[in-house]
């Protein structure tokens, strides 16, 4: 009896340490603030070609001067979408499907792709989006 | 139940047999895998630029043959080393090998299997390619399910789009934990010269016929990830809810970490249960590995272009 | 708990142990040295292409002969070519490599990957040079297979029926979407190849370097240069088959004579595939040093991205573009987006140009037609940077004659087309043939018997377009009979297609030339007999030259018979019909006037212009047209059908 107390004692001890490391980190990132990088506002000329373009995590459907912009992290795990097979967006990690303007078409992803907000500067010839990506 | 699991612990003596008569044991085999791709890792280190990671590697494999080759042999002798732990696992639980352990060396060991997980897919993503960044972004996804996933998710890969995270902890913290196992679950011995002979030998070999690639960011409608996560690839993509995969996943390493623990004669059921899984999953990586083309369609590999 | 200690080593055991870690330690440090100081391939002058570098360049560099934009030195190889760019091993890095980049099969991994041409990609693999669309239906349409022309279909993916199986044996290479599976200058003899089908052109020296390398020499060092200069060469090979277009164009006729024939003999062309063509007459646009892409636009030949059934409805321009009275619509060069922009950009002969016309048909901009000082029309020559001024239409073609307000210019202006009749295609299953696509010998063959190539002045006929009926040319499209081999009956079919027959003259027909020529009305070669009776009655009838086809009694090279009408399958598109009985009738009445007041005739105009006055108004001395032709006779017949 000892000694299985004497395993369970030292099999928790184990596991403790990890958690205590666990919450130590989550402190440690509050501050470590400094590690953290920020995101910015995207600029993109406005100069797009005419139907589907891709921007590093933002895809761009423009429909002669209407631009639907939505953003290109499938909602299932995160991956960048980044091609486009007979008119559906293609996850290339799970092969979650799309519609153009970002409806799941088929699983595994549940959720539709998110639409970001965009503004267009007429001045500078830029589309730009707000919405951090 | 019990005479199937009987059969199958016998099938696997006579196979550790038959190894014994060719090969070093697998402990000492996974000691010299540690040194070599240790020691490779070491040199590779001095060409691996984390500010430029991708770039750093083609300049390396473009430019230097010996780096190039070096890198293969790190690559193999880390697949090789994880092949290796798992073999060595399937060994020791099949002749009852976790009766000779305290219960926390078991459960430190068994720790083994996702600190050796998380070397090779760190070293993965080091790569810092096209399928690095979607491999990266597939765990940001798999940690954010957990609770508490954001405090994981920077824990081990730090925020942002830096490797700096994963290779300090590539590097140092999973290595060290490592070596630390090893050191504790070997008692400090050397293993045997001719488990160096045997990796460096097949490491090089292999090396020299295949070299672990880097995928080129452009086009591709399924981008597969490292062997081993195959299988996982493909649950991925039956499943909708990655919460399951993850809670499964830590079912199983529970299920490893506290075979001690339970008294007989359940141990059996637990080993057969794992047993199971890891053909079914293997089963899986290859089907995954062989059978999906483009798009994620079915397609034969010998029809493909 | 746990095994017993080790016991403490020494002697031999311990020497072994100290010769290991040593052997360890060298080899350690043997090959930190090595990796050092090994010799390094020098890759700093290797470029960062679209963020990585390509150890292609390592063996593959200097390679000249390259467009600007398709440098290596911005795009590397891997982007067109794929392989694997990241390993100094032969076999890796050519591992999945493209040869031919531009074929549709692999461009949206090519051209039309990421950045580079992604959308032109995507209109390309749905228009018709690329499917044949069309073609499969017409030809699915013709055996009986479909209820009508206008269908799915492409011609890199038949079917198994008769139909789609007659095109893989006999036609379905010249397609863009036919893979070219080496790399070739473009010449008659190429087919497919998607892109470069048209985009590649080889220097002298990009073809020295290939033959070289193919006798066994060095690797290529000098590269075709893929650009967006597309010559009447490379557009040849293909359209000099089936409408003939591209010979037409260049004033070709197919004769049926054997290349021995014509030795030494001026007039005649022989075509690299053992075809005799004679000389009859260019278009007028040729001889004015027009290439066909002076007048056809990207989105005509590659595509808008939309689905069309047939080349009329995927062609955006049309004659009055350029030749018109009225002001043309422009666009300014600030207002052009995409394409149209990047096009401009890489034509500099173009880039005197600041406005530019609209295209009438689809009021999109045509990149290289522009308005002088004065508001006449510019058409600047994309490759030559030629100008090219285009006449005004003349008066008669303006200011409508009685009864022409439905002509085309071609119906006018198009002295000939190639015409094909008497065929006839059968099966023979006990041959072999060569799958156009992939090139392997199939069980069956089809065979055409040819008949006749005349060279003539085309038939007219109405077509619909948008939903407007227009006289336009027809050639016999086919009048054939096909024996699939499956079934027991033959397939008889007398259709007309309508063509634009590429031999624009500058000189529009003589009213004659159709008002009284059976060809014209569709009936076929023949004489008009015009007979007057004592009442000065004169009635008119028809007198074929070809004998009567017993399948429907018409004449072999007819589409519809005299004062007859034909109904359920006349043409190769949904709409189009031959002259009615009465268009027939209206036109031959006119031909009868022409007998004594021919156009050139002082009071011709008088007379024609408005016809029906003329007609109540008969000087004495004029004939009456009596019998089928009288007026009133028509007049009821009109009366009948449009109550």
């Amino acid at each position: 009896m000892d000694i299985r107390r004497r395993k369970i004692l030292s099999w928790l001890g184990t596991w403790l340490l990890g958690i205590c490391a666990i919450f130590f980190g989550s402190m440690l990132k509050s501050r470590m603030k400094f590690l953290v990088t920020q995101t910015s506002l995207r600029r993109l000329p406005l100069d797009l070609p005419q139907g589907i373009s891709f921007h590093h995590g933002i895809i761009v459907n423009r429909r002669s001067n209407k631009y639907f912009v939505i953003s290109a992290h499938c909602t299932h795990l995160g991956c960048t979408i980044d091609t486009m097979k007979e008119g559906e967006l293609l996850c290339p990690c799970h092969g979650s499907r799309y519609s153009l303007d970002g409806k799941v078409v088929s699983g595994p992803a549940r959720r539709n792709l998110k639409l970001l907000r965009h503004r267009i500067d007429e001045k500078e010839n830029v589309l730009i989006i707000e919405d951090p990506v | 139940m019990k005479t199937l699991s009987e059969q199958f612990a016998s099938h696997m003596r006579r196979f550790f047999e038959l190894w014994s008569r060719v090969l070093p044991m697998p402990g000492f085999l996974i000691s010299a895998c540690m040194f070599v791709a240790a020691g490779s890792g070491i040199l590779l280190a001095f060409a691996y630029d984390i500010n430029r990671p991708f770039d750093s590697l083609q300049v390396l494999i473009l430019s230097n043959p010996a780096g190039t080759f070096l890198r293969g042999i790190h690559y193999w002798s880390a697949q090789f080393f994880f092949v290796l732990v798992v073999i060595h696992l399937i060994d020791q639980l099949s002749k009852d090998g976790e009766r000779e352990l305290s219960a926390g060396q078991w459960a430190r060991l068994s720790t083994m299997v996702p600190v050796t997980l998380f070397l090779m897919i760190s070293g993965y993503l080091l790569k810092g390619d096209r399928s690095a960044i979607l491999a990266r972004q597939v765990i940001e996804g798999l940690l954010g399910t957990l609770p508490m996933g954001d405090t994981f998710r920077f824990l081990v890969l730090g925020s942002g789009e830096g490797l700096q995270f994963v290779y300090s902890h590539h590097i140092s913290t999973a290595t060290l934990i490592v070596f630390m196992l090893i050191l504790e679950h070997s008692r400090g011995r050397w293993p045997e010269w001719l488990s160096f002979i045997w990796i460096l030998g097949i490491s090089m070999l292999i090396s020299a016929l295949k070299m672990p690639g880097l995928s080129h960011e452009g086009a591709g409608t399924l981008i597969k990830g490292p062997w081993f996560f195959l299988g996982l690839q493909q649950l991925l993509h039956w499943i909708s809810e990655p919460l399951w995969l993850v809670v499964g996943g830590a079912i199983c390493f529970g299920m490893l970490c506290s075979i001690p623990l339970i008294p007989a004669p359940s141990p059996k059921y637990v080993k057969v249960a794992l047993a199971v899984c890891l053909v079914l999953y293997m089963g899986l990586c290859l089907t995954t590995y062989a059978f999906r083309g483009p798009d994620w369609e079915w397609a034969l590999p010998w029809k493909s272009r | 708990m746990g095994p017993t200690v080790e016991k403490q080593v020494r002697g031999p055991e311990g020497f072994k142990e100290f010769l290991v870690a040593g052997i360890v330690i060298t080899a350690g440090i043997a090959s930190l040295i090595w990796f050092l100081k090994a010799p390094h391939r020098d890759v700093d002058n290797l470029p960062v292409v679209m963020g990585h570098r390509e150890g292609c360049l390592v063996c593959h560099l200097p390679m000249t002969g390259f467009s600007k934009a398709h440098d290596p030195a911005a795009i590397g190889c891997h982007s067109c070519h794929l392989g694997n760019p990241f390993t100094m091993e032969k076999g890796q890095a050519h591992e999945g490599m493209v040869i031919v980049p531009g074929n549709l099969k692999t461009i949206s991994s090519t051209c039309g990957n990421g950045d580079c041409h992604p959308q032109i990609s995507r209109n390309i693999q749905n228009s018709l040079m690329a499917t044949g669309r069309g073609m499969v239906s017409v030809n699915r349409y013709v055996f009986g297979e479909i209820d009508s022309p206008n269908g799915e279909g492409h011609l890199s993916r038949l079917g198994e029926t008769p139909a789609q199986d007659h095109l893989q044996k006999l036609c379905a290479s010249c397609h863009l979407a036919k893979t070219k599976q080496s790399p070739d200058p473009v010449g008659e003899r190429s087919r497919g190849g998607g892109c470069t089908a048209c985009h590649i052109n080889y220097s002298k020296g990009a073809k020295a370097a290939l033959e070289r390398y193919r006798e066994g020499g060095e690797i290529p060092k000098v590269h075709p240069a893929l650009m967006i200069k597309v010559t009447q060469g490379h557009c040849f090979g293909c359209h000099s088959r089936s409408g003939r277009i591209a010979t037409n164009y260049e004033g070709w006729h197919e004769t049926m004579l054997k290349p021995h024939e014509i030795k030494g003999q001026p007039n005649y062309r022989l075509l690299e595939d053992g075809r005799v063509f004679e000389r009859i007459s260019a278009d007028i646009h040729f001889d004015r040093g027009m290439e066909c892409v002076d007048c056809h636009t990207w989105r005509g030949l590659m595509g808008d991205g939309k689905k069309y059934y047939h080349e009329e409805d995927q062609v955006e321009i049309s004659c009055e573009d350029c030749h018109r009275l009225s002001p043309a619509q422009t666009i300014s060069r600030s207002a052009l987006t995409g394409i149209d922009l990047k096009l401009l950009a890489q034509r500099q002969a173009l880039d005197r140009l600041t406005r530019f016309v609209l295209s009438g048909k689809s009021s999109r901009p045509l990149i290289n037609v522009s308005l002088d000082r004065n508001g006449a029309i510019v058409v600047v020559g994309k490759n030559s940077g030629k100008t090219f001024l285009p006449k005004k239409p003349r008066p008669v073609c303006s200011s409508a004659i009685y009864g022409h307000e439905r002509l085309t210019c071609q119906s006018c202006h198009t002295p000939w087309a190639p015409s094909c009749i008497r065929c006839h295609t059968y099966y023979d299953a006990a041959k072999r043939a060569e799958d156009h696509i992939t090139g392997k010998a199939l069980k069956g063959r089809w065979i055409e018997e040819r008949g006749h190539l005349l060279a003539r002045q085309p038939a007219l006929g109405v077509r619909l377009e948008c939903g407007r009926e227009v006289v336009e040319t027809f050639i016999p499209g086919m009048i054939l009979t096909i024996d699939t081999g499956r079934g027991k009956h033959r397939i008889f079919r007398r259709l007309y297609a309508p063509t634009a027959a590429h031999t624009t003259s500058a000189k529009g027909l003589e009213c004659q030339a159709c008002h009284l020529n059976g060809v014209a009305l569709g009936l076929g070669e023949g004489l008009f007999s015009i007979k007057e009776d004592d009442v000065k009655q004169v009635t008119v009838s028809f007198h074929p030259l070809f004998q009567k086809r017993p399948e429907d009694g018409i004449a072999e090279d007819a589409w519809v018979g005299f004062l007859n009408e034909k109904e359920g399958m006349v043409s190769t598109r949904t709409g189009a019909r031959p002259f009615d009985a009465i268009e027939q009738r209206r036109v031959l009445l006119v031909g009868v006037c022409l007998t004594c007041h021919p156009g050139n005739e002082r009071n011709a105009k008088r007379i024609y212009k408005n016809f029906p006055q003329a007609l109540g108004r008969l000087s004495p001395r004029c004939l009456v047209p009596g019998g089928s032709l009288a007026v009133n006779r028509i007049k009821e017949m009109e009366q009948d059908r449009d109550p």
